[in-house]
């Protein structure tokens, strides 16, 4: 890993948001909704038992899959 | 030689897009790369980048292995080509010094005026990319191959969009550089008039395995199998084209 290139990431997303100040939703807002979001689930899920098999559980596992595959896709294309 | 590739294979599935493919590239030499769509230039190119791996074979570029050098290589080589996506809200200038940033190039602002220059878009420096024609696009991408000096470099289809006058200033300035600099170069088009013109020696590939090298002329006499006394690699490109997979490979 080297410095120059981070610098020059850190450039490049610098200057997206002087162009568009729409991009600090998708470097700021959504992070930060992602990590209260699953944050809470983490501590709902930690009360009684609630990660039994069942479809509670399959399902609960399917969204978390799709917002890792959602997750993924967004950060290769952007 | 600065580039040694050895049996290289690619295959998707049951699709074979690169087979037993082999050769080498001196240093300063101008070497085509040409065929059919689907011969497997651009993903004989991808690997020879690392973008993508084998399923067998090698790739040496300066003597070492793409494996377990490839930082050191890929500092020494640059590559373009029309399907890259610049990003489209940043203007030429922006989107250089951040390319200039990433080779970790000094004195980026002179560097980079002088590219824009010497490929005639210097005007567009202020211009954001989405404003640009693709023409224009491709011009940006060649100034980025040469942002570093590369000692090879990768074109992959260097004069796609650009007018027959943009395309031949481009031819000048890409020869001008590679005499002056010494730049090997590995080329990729479908313009056979424009690859008789560029370059020193041909690798002509079909459905994923060459069937000629040589130069201009040895290409034509052999796939031609006549005595010409010009080289006329269109002829020989349709001719290439109309035939079978085996056909092809036998010849």
């Amino acid at each position: 890993m080297k410095l120059y290139r981070i610098r020059s990431v850190i450039l490049r997303h610098t200057y997206e948001v002087r162009r568009n100040a729409n991009h600090i939703t998708y470097m700021v807002y959504w992070p930060v909704v992602n990590i209260l979001v699953w944050g809470f689930f983490t501590l709902y899920l930690r009360h009684g038992d609630r990660l039994q098999p069942g479809i509670l559980s399959c399902l609960l596992g399917a969204v978390i899959l799709w917002g890792l595959f959602n997750s993924t896709e967004f950060a290769f294309n952007h | 030689m600065l580039v040694n590739v050895e049996r290289l294979t690619k295959t998707y599935g049951k699709f074979t897009a690169v087979h037993d493919v082999s050769f080498v590239v001196h240093a300063g030499e101008i070497a085509g790369l040409v065929g059919p769509n689907g011969a497997g230039k651009t993903t004989i190119i991808h690997m020879m980048l690392g973008l993508i791996s084998p399923n067998a074979g090698s790739v040496r570029l300066f003597g070492k292995s793409l494996e377990t050098d490839r930082e050191q290589i890929l500092q020494r080589l640059n590559f373009t080509s029309p399907y890259m996506a610049f990003p489209v809200r940043l203007t030429v200038q922006e989107n250089l010094t951040i390319f200039a940033g990433i080779y970790n190039v000094r004195d980026r602002a002179v560097k980079i005026n002088e590219l824009l220059e010497r490929f005639g878009i210097g005007r567009l420096k202020k211009k954001p990319m989405s404003r640009l024609s693709s023409g224009e696009i491709t011009r940006v991408g060649l100034c980025k191959a040469f942002l570093n000096n590369p000692e090879l470099l990768l074109l992959d289809e260097p004069t796609a969009y650009l007018d027959p006058q943009a395309a031949l200033q481009v031819r000048e300035v890409l020869l001008d550089l590679q005499k002056s600099r010494g730049t090997t170069i590995l080329y990729t088009s479908h313009n056979m008039h424009e690859v008789e013109r560029m370059c020193d020696r041909i690798l002509f590939l079909s459905k994923g395995s060459i069937i000629a090298t040589g130069s201009p002329i040895e290409v034509t006499r052999s796939i031609l199998n006549e005595d010409r006394s010009v080289p006329a690699l269109e002829e020989v490109f349709i001719r290439i084209a109309g035939r079978t997979p085996d056909e092809a490979v036998s010849n």
